[in-house]
């Protein structure tokens, strides 16, 4: 079920993206899918879908391997493309059936957006491709330090989300544990009625939350131990390091950024 | 003669009206003296550990760490630089989700920069036979590696005294031997002071010195020698005499001459052989 799913995936390459700072392309994603919405303009678009693929090509990342995980994206986008379809009244009359008519309006809108949505998911989904969730955490931890100064817990937050990564695969091994031995019990995960099955799952569900709780416990006298005392005076071993790569791309997207206003205005 | 760990009159319960865990406990532990802490369940023995690192703070009696008293929250930061600990759950110790990141976790949060703190993270990695796993996710790692990592965290911020609290009993017989040669390793090259609470008196065997926790109070107090061959002593602590030194003294009733300092497998083993030459006409 997972393995349609890339958003979060990490997929280890030597390429320009992988090197590039988390804190750049963090920046570089957030600004693209702003003025990607912002935009209407032919030439605009052109650019993004231009710079969306330059910037895809170069991650070395396979684009099958995307297209793989783009099929249930690929039904959002559907539906939303024949919603705009239908729901748009603008323009001239290209159908008219008893129940429904499709305006020349309703196809631009639907274009429009699902080549949008299909943007920005291959910029999102390129951010977590290239980027380890660590990286990725330590980013997001830098880029939010100015919220520091209105008591936003940043360091807190970044812990909180570094801890549960570590988690994310011994829960996944205990939970395969957990599920096995309810089945030697004689538990039925795989027959009955949906609800039937929901249901099997309480089993399963409490005694994980039992173990998370005594895990999260231990873990917390054993950061204590070590001598963990909030984020004051703390130092860090992972450092950021941004490159002249990551000036030049961020200014290629600023650029874009820019662009983007100008058009709006001279429309 | 220096001690690291002074405790006088140290009674603890975990809160009012619960039975007391620990009993006017006195203990005194010399500076790079190997001590196992043997016990059964609910001896205290666990309870006691966290006294040694302030985990948990003394209502009655004292606790010194270092020469520093625990009681003081301004000295918890430098008590628990010099005493590292490593608890029972390999698993539930790992903070960070890599090898050096989990390693590097105390010297962060004592504020050590950044340069020193890259030098000692892969120092303490490659000394603890780690190298070649820096970037490994913990989940990765088999038990005995990951409690070798929560080692090489604790070593990476130079302590004086390392606390290994059951820290081999989740482990399979390879990681239990992994983890046990290491703490020898560690405390002939760095002169550590060597605290090890155990319910395996097999652990026990390599210490200076042992001492038996009954109920929150201690029972017995000296060398392996003479606490690990008192069947008597250790069946009243709910203990078993290691499997080497049983054999012995079956073998004692049946007039093997055996030496009395067998305590491990390789020492039986190796006073057998030294029997048969020197005897060779008696068919064991």
């Amino acid at each position: 079920m997972f393995d349609n799913v890339i958003i979060g995936q990490y997929v280890p390459k030597e390429s320009v993206i992988h090197k590039m700072d988390p804190r750049s392309k963090l920046i570089i994603v957030l600004l693209f899918i702003v003025f990607l919405f912002l935009t209407r303009h032919p030439f605009i678009l052109g650019m993004a879908v231009i710079l969306t693929f330059t910037a895809f090509s170069m991650s070395k990342i396979p684009f099958g391997y995307f297209i793989k995980g783009m099929r249930f994206i690929a039904i959002i986008i559907f539906f939303t493309f024949i919603l705009h379809l239908f729901m748009t009244r603008e323009g001239t009359v290209l159908v008219e059936w008893p129940l429904l008519t499709i305006y020349s309006g309703g196809v631009i809108e639907g274009s429009l957006i699902a080549l949008r949505l299909f943007l920005l998911i291959l910029m999102a989904s390129l951010l977590t491709l290239t980027t380890t969730p660590i990286d990725l955490t330590d980013g997001i931890e830098t880029l939010m330090k100015p919220l520091k100064k209105v008591n936003v817990p940043t360091h807190e937050l970044a812990l909180m989300m570094s801890i549960a990564l570590r988690f994310i695969p011994t829960l996944l091994g205990e939970t395969a544990k957990i599920v096995k031995a309810q089945m030697a019990r004689g538990a039925n995960f795989s027959e009955g009625s949906l609800w039937k099955r929901l249901k099997a799952l309480i089993p399963v569900l409490i005694p994980l939350f039992v173990q998370s709780f005594k895990r999260a416990e231990d873990l917390a006298v054993a950061m204590e131990a070590r001598g963990y005392n909030g984020g004051e005076g703390r130092t860090k071993f992972r450092q950021l390091k941004w490159k002249p790569l990551d000036t030049g791309a961020l200014s290629l997207f600023i650029a874009f950024a820019v662009l983007t206003v100008i058009f709006r205005f001279f429309e | 003669m220096t001690y690291d760990i002074k405790v006088k009159g140290l009674s603890f319960r975990y809160h009012e009206h619960a039975p007391y865990v620990l009993k006017d406990l006195s203990l005194e532990v010399k500076s790079g003296e190997w001590l196992a802490v043997l016990g059964h369940n609910g001896s205290g023995k666990s309870t006691l550990a966290k006294f040694f690192n302030a985990l948990h703070v003394p209502e009655e009696g004292e606790v010194m760490a270092c020469g520093r008293l625990t009681n003081d929250p301004g000295q918890h930061p430098f008590i628990r630089r010099q005493v590292g600990m490593v608890f029972q759950n390999p698993d539930n110790q790992l903070v960070a989700p890599t090898v050096e990141d989990d390693v590097a976790f105390g010297l962060e949060n004592a504020g050590v920069p950044y340069d020193e703190m890259q030098k000692r993270v892969y120092e303490s990695i490659s000394r603890l036979g780690l190298s070649g796993l820096e970037k490994q996710e913990p989940h990765r790692l088999s038990g005995g590696q990951k409690q070798r990592v929560a080692l090489a965290g604790a070593l990476a911020l130079r302590p004086r005294i390392i606390v290994l609290d059951e820290a081999t009993s989740m482990l399979d017989p390879m990681g239990r031997q992994e983890v046990i040669a290491t703490v020898q390793k560690l405390r002939e090259e760095e002169n550590l002071t060597i605290v090890t609470i155990t319910h395996d008196v097999k652990e026990a065997v390599s210490a200076d010195r042992i001492i038996v926790l009954k109920e929150g109070r201690i029972e017995q107090d000296g060398t392996p020698q003479d606490i690990l061959t008192n069947e008597s002593a250790l069946h009243q602590a709910q203990l078993k005499t290691p499997f080497a030194v049983q054999v012995a003294q079956e073998l004692r009733k049946y007039h093997v001459r055996l030496p009395d300092n067998v305590l491990t497998e390789e020492e039986l083993v190796e006073a057998l052989c030294r029997l048969k030459q020197t005897t060779s006409h008696i068919n064991i």
